[in-house]
């Protein structure tokens, strides 16, 4: 067979007479898409991505089905190519309906698959739902109690009746891992020859000393306090989160390899300039530590302190001392957990009080009630201005609040109703009206104007070089999963800059939605019966409120199973594998560029291990020539024309009626998640997890 | 109230004020060795500018942008206690300053339009009390998001 020479890519190159640019240029290491072109199926042309320019045709050519000839000149990257391939795939994209990840696995900051786990859950795999957690949640024990559970307000079982207990499920597999006794070690990475100084073990700063061990760095933590954990320690409660579930976790990043300095304090023990010098790169997760004043006369008499000071001083002794009378100035999560605190230590009256009413209130929902259900009083629309000694103790005048007009953002402020002034004595007053952070110790950081640290949110990057930073330093006082989150794209970052790689952090891969809660089509819970969501077991409001045992006790094996049960598996089984996912990504294609109607959602799962879901077809005629060509069959035909057609069980059976055993093979023709196993549940395929953690 | 006899005088003064605060903050800037305070200060000093530079416009001729944005007023300063203004203190206190300054102006407009018989000038102070009143409650609201954030 005679050699053709010709340029590609401006280039030059040869081919045997007979080959199509697409092999070629893939012969020559280039990508070219497609989702029509099969190797053993014969040209068909239809999808378009493959499309080339050959100079001297006015049109762009499709690859897959043109030959390369003497002299051709080829160019398959450049922007006109690039251009027509991103149409492409906007238009695919378009009318395309699907989900490539489970809503609430995009709603999870630290992007927890969590179809995946609760799949395992529902079918007794608990060591490996831990695992797959594992990958992107290192605290999940602690995070499985406290956290605010974003996931839940995206889940689509609340269109059924109500979201799935994702947060406690998560719980569920480190119990087990506790009451069975697992070993728990991450694998890890060779050693890379580089350390790296965390300053702050809170969540962020342990998420992130977690994961650059595990890439092989050699990672020193230092933290001004005596154990580990930040605020979830010295905020956070022990009836929320016992102590022994941070150590145990802390313990697993001990075992890593990973030094911990306690007791020592960047700006006073040691300096930026010292561990830039000593260290690689230095990841800063400083927290939001001071706690905002209320600027109020009277508030530094003795008696005052803040929500946090007084946190924190609990959470070292659990038998500290205090008044009769406390109340608590605040509405967020601080002042819940003071109150609830100052109840278990003895106090006979704890009130909060609160600026605006009760729906405002930042604190979540379930705490404030709970906090109600142990005697905890509310007053809201209250306000402290003056606090004066009394005897052994404090008078505190407040004010009455009225909301006022909404400003701009549409939030109604509250405004003090002149003259309503009035007095109460108390024995403590506990201010937890907002933290801010402190960064005075890395002045030559760039910070916004309140002290917040400037960092980019892929890499953590800040204004200095080798220097990162995430968590509550960045972002003010937030969620501990944000941290965690936070922690874990600056790992990746800090070892792609470690290896002297472009640094980008994490970057999460394209990912088609249904839409909103309200956008979804009915028939996507149709087949689900209503189910009740499982309650986590409590302790009794009588049973807890003078002690420090945890409130919530635990799903058992029974209720976990029932509850992950209840999971729908949004998300595509296809997810790791489907090609238009794998080319969005790349070509940054978007599904809004072209407005239109979508596709009717229409599911066949009636065959025994075949799963058909229309809406995902993208029409390449795949499964319809392997039918005709291979399996001498006619089981998938095309109906329609145009914007009509259609790709479906020939005669429009379901598929279950097909009497055919070669069926199951077309799955190996279908580029996208349309045609799918059943066996091919959203969990089991998961790739192949970076940690997978050894007994 | 001879010092206030044309609406000319009366903003040559207001300007001045204004030009006063743009030195405290610049001044205050110069002596802080905390980065992040430093630019709070030189951004304060900015705002100043802004509204010294609306006052000339407005001797100008430009009037109609002078107090005519009426905001809500979150009464924040008159509960807060004074804070000594230094280079040393925090972006809370920094803002109490800014909050307690600009009530200070906005009461003495409102002092002097009470003072003043004129209705020219009245209707002047009376809107550079606005003035100043909206500048007090941009600070508040800043300050309410930054720090009663959970309160
Ligand atoms: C009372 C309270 C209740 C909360 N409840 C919840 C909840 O229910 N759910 C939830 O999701 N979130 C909750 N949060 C918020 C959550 O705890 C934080 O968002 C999270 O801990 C932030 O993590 P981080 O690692 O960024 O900072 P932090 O947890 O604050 O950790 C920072 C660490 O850095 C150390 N550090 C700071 N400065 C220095 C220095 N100069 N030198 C050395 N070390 C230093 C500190 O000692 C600390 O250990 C709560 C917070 C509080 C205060
Ligand atoms: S078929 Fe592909 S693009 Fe469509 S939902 Fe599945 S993974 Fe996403
Ligand atoms: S039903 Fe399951 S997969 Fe779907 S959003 Fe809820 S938890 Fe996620
Ligand atoms: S179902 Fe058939 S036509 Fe549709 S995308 Fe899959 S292989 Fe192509």
């Amino acid at each position: 067979m005679s050699t053709l020479n010709f340029t590609l890519n401006g280039k030059a190159a040869t081919a045997k007479a007979g080959t199509t640019i697409l092999d070629a240029a893939e012969e020559a290491g280039y990508f070219i898409p497609t989702f029509c072109h099969h190797k053993e199926l014969k040209p068909f042309a239809s999808c378009f991505v493959c499309a080339v320019e050959v100079e001297g045709r006015r049109s762009l050519v499709p690859s897959c089905s043109t030959e390369v000839l003497e002299g051709m000149v080829v160019n398959t990257e450049n922007e006109r190519t690039k251009s027509a391939r991103k149409t492409c795939l906007d238009l695919l994209l378009s009318d395309h309906v699907g989900d490539c990840l489970g809503p609430c696995m995009t709603s999870c900051p630290a992007g927890i698959d969590i179809p995946g786990f609760v799949n395992h859950i529902a079918e007794g795999r608990d060591r490996e739902a831990f695992d797959l957690i594992a990958n992107n949640m290192p605290l999940a024990g602690c995070l499985g109690r406290v956290c605010t559970r974003p996931c839940e307000t995206g889940c689509r079982r609340q269109l059924v009746e109500e979201p799935v207990a994702i947060c406690q499920l998560k719980r569920f597999p480190s119990d087990q891992a506790i009451k069975q006794g697992w070993e728990i070690l991450p694998s890890k990475n060779p050693p890379i020859g580089k350390n790296v100084a965390i300053v702050g073990a809170g969540p962020a700063g342990l998420s992130a000393t977690y994961y650059l061990q595990m890439f092989g760095a050699d990672c020193t933590v230092f933290d001004a306090h005596e154990a580990p954990g930040g605020m979830i320690r010295y905020g956070i409660p022990s009836y929320r989160l016992p102590r022994n579930i941070i150590d145990g976790e802390v313990a697993v990043i001990e075992k890593l390899g990973a030094v911990f300095k306690y007791s020592t304090k960047l700006g006073v023990d040691v300096s930026l300039e010292e561990l830039k010098a000593e260290f690689n790169a230095v990841f800063l997760a400083l927290g939001a530590q001071s706690a905002s004043g209320m600027r109020t006369p009277g508030d530094d008499l003795p008696g005052v302190k803040s929500g946090i000071e007084f946190l924190g001083a609990v959470s070292r002794d659990e038998t500290l001392p205090i008044g009769k009378t406390v109340v608590v100035v605040g509405g967020g999560n601080t002042a819940i957990d003071a109150a609830r605190t100052a109840l278990r230590l003895g106090a006979e009256s704890v009130s909060i009080l609160y600026r605006r009413e009760r729906e405002q209130m930042p604190a979540w929902a379930e705490e404030i009630d709970a906090a109600l259900e142990e005697g905890v009083k509310l007053e809201t629309l209250v306000a402290p201005v003056k606090i004066e000694p009394v005897g052994d103790g404090l008078k505190l005048t407040c004010i009455r609040m009225e909301l006022g007009e909404p400003d701009a953002s549409g939030r109604c402020r509250p405004v003090p109703v002149e003259g309503s002034d009035f007095s109460i004595e108390v024995d403590e007053i506990i201010a937890a009206i907002g933290q801010n952070v402190d960064s005075s110790m890395v002045a030559e950081l760039d910070t916004t104007s309140w002290g917040s640290i400037n960092a980019d949110e892929q890499t953590g990057q800040t204004s200095i070089p080798g220097v990162f930073a995430g968590g509550d330093c960045v972002t003010g006082a937030d969620i501990a999963v944000n941290a965690v989150a936070a922690g874990r794209r600056a790992a990746f970052a800090i070892r792609q800059y470690l290896l002297g790689e472009e640094m980008v952090g994490d970057p999460k891969g394209y990912n088609h939605s249904m839409g909103e809660l309200d956008q979804i089509p009915a028939a996507v819970t149709q087949p689900f019966e209503k189910e009740r969501r499982i309650p986590m077991p409590h302790l009794e409001a009588k049973n807890r409120a003078t002690n420090f045992e945890e409130v919530e006790t635990g799903f058992t094996e029974e209720m976990a199973r029932a509850e992950a049960a209840r999971c729908m598996e949004c998300g595509c089984r296809d997810a790791h594998e489907c090609s238009l996912r794998d080319f969005a990504t790349r070509f940054g294609a978007k599904p809004d560029r072209f407005a239109g109607n979508k596709r009717e959602y229409r599911r066949d799962d009636s065959h025994a291990v075949l799963v058909y879901e229309e809406h995902k077809c993208i029409q390449c005629g795949s499964c319809v020539r392997a039918c005709d060509e291979l399996l001498n069959s006619s089981c998938m035909g095309f109906a329609g024309r145009g914007f009509e057609a259609r790709v479906k069980p020939a005669l429009d059976r379901k598929l279950a009626l097909i009497n055919s055993g070669e069926l199951p093979k077309l799955v190996e023709f279908c580029p996208v998640g349309a045609l799918t196993l059943k066996s091919d549940a959203v969990a089991t395929l998961q790739p192949e997890g970076f940690l997978k953690t050894e007994e | 109230m001879e010092k206030f006899e044309s609406i000319k005088q009366t903003l040559d003064f207001a300007i001045e004020r204004e030009q006063e605060a743009v030195d405290f903050y610049t001044g205050l800037a110069e002596q802080s060795d905390n980065a992040s305070l430093k630019k709070t200060l030189v951004a304060f000093a900015g705002v100043e500018k802004g509204h010294k530079e609306k006052l000339q416009a407005a001797k100008a001729g430009a009037f109609a942008a002078v107090g005519n944005v009426q905001s809500i007023d979150l009464k924040i300063g008159d509960y807060l206690v004074d804070v000594q203004p230094s280079p040393e203190m925090s972006f809370q206190d920094a803002l109490v300053v800014a909050i307690k300054r600009e009530k200070a102006a906005m009461d003495l407009y409102s002092d002097l339009a009470k003072l003043v018989s004129d209705s020219a000038l009245v209707a002047l102070f009376e809107k550079l009390s606005r003035e100043e009143g909206t500048h007090k409650n941009s600070f508040e609201a800043a300050y309410e998001e930054h720090f009663l954030s959970e309160n």
